[in-house]
């Protein structure tokens, strides 16, 4: 089921577009890299916050309004671009027998729903007990990571 | 993965913290801070990302170091590293001594708006250049 839900996507136009033309798949990992750029940094900054190394004198809730658009751009950014990646990779390698591709999208699934909910949640309010905010912080830090160190390792094995 | 890679990934994620200060002198983000505030805030995380990037970034040049000298995306990273470098210093030498004018200014004037435009461009332009890089190898 998933395999045929592979190869729709490398064969619909999206996915022939970004395999055919020259620059199309290198233009994607480009913008992959923008959106993490926004994602990873906010995501860092809120971290920072949450575990009191900076901005100290601004109320985490209020850290996190500032950082929120931005952070937000910065996901649907890596989104789009990697399922573009996804959907315009060649035969080789196949994404389907790929370990580190399925660790990444399991990292990838924790990550959002961690993000939508706990990370949400804790940034959202100004009492959270310190030691909540410290294990939000770090386990943001390490999902988020995780995921993109599984990506990159897609190319290795 | 070896790492050279991880150096690779490192280098790829570090300009998340310096984008944050280019968006306020824009007008785009945290407009109710002073500029100075959120400088000083986000300060010492800036440069010890910087400090990371170079140091990892020369092991990267040095691993391939006469593959990336004839390497024209190299030639175009490098380029806009020199000028986002330029582009700090004139802003922190020149620009900045007028900050008590614009520093709670929710759009800061003209130039200061440039300086956070040019260093988003200049190092959106340094990441495409160094990932188009490993592509032409």
């Amino acid at each position: 089921m998933a395999r045929s839900f592979f190869t729709w996507a490398q064969m619909s136009w999206w996915g022939t577009t970004v395999r055919e033309s020259t620059m199309g798949f290198a233009i994607a990992s480009v913008f992959l890299l923008f959106g993490i750029v926004l994602l990873v940094g906010g995501v860092f900054l809120m971290s920072l916050r949450l575990l009191g190394l900076i901005m100290r004198d601004r109320p985490i809730s209020r850290v996190a309004r500032d950082l929120r658009g931005w952070t937000l751009v910065g996901l649907v950014m890596t989104l789009v671009s990697g399922s573009s990646m996804w959907a315009g990779h060649g035969i080789m390698p196949d994404l389907y027998e790929s370990g580190p591709f399925w660790l990444e999208m399991e990292l990838l699934l924790a990550a959002l729903v961690f993000h939508f909910t706990l990370y949400r949640r804790v940034t959202s309010r100004d009492d959270a007990p310190p030691l909540l905010r410290g294990f939000t912080a770090v386990l943001a830090l390490s999902l988020w990571f995780g995921v993109g160190v599984a990506g990159r390792a897609i190319g290795f094995f | 993965m070896t790492l050279l890679e991880i150096c690779q990934a490192i280098q790829d994620t570090r300009i998340g913290t310096a984008i944050w200060f280019d968006l306020r002198a824009l007008g785009l983000n945290m407009v109710d801070r002073r500029i100075s505030e959120v400088y000083r805030q986000i300060d010492a995380w800036m440069t010890g990302g910087f400090v990371l990037m170079f140091v990892t970034g020369g092991l990267l040049f040095w691993a391939r170091a006469a593959d990336s000298y004839s390497n024209v995306y190299f030639r175009i990273k490098l380029v806009g590293l020199v000028l986002a470098g330029a582009n700090a210093m004139y802003f922190n030498l020149k620009t900045k001594r007028g900050i008590g004018g614009w520093d709670t200014a929710g759009r800061p004037p003209f130039n200061v708006r440039m300086a956070g435009l040019a260093s988003i461009v200049l190092w959106a332009s340094v990441i495409a250049a160094g990932r188009l890089m490993a592509y032409t190898f």
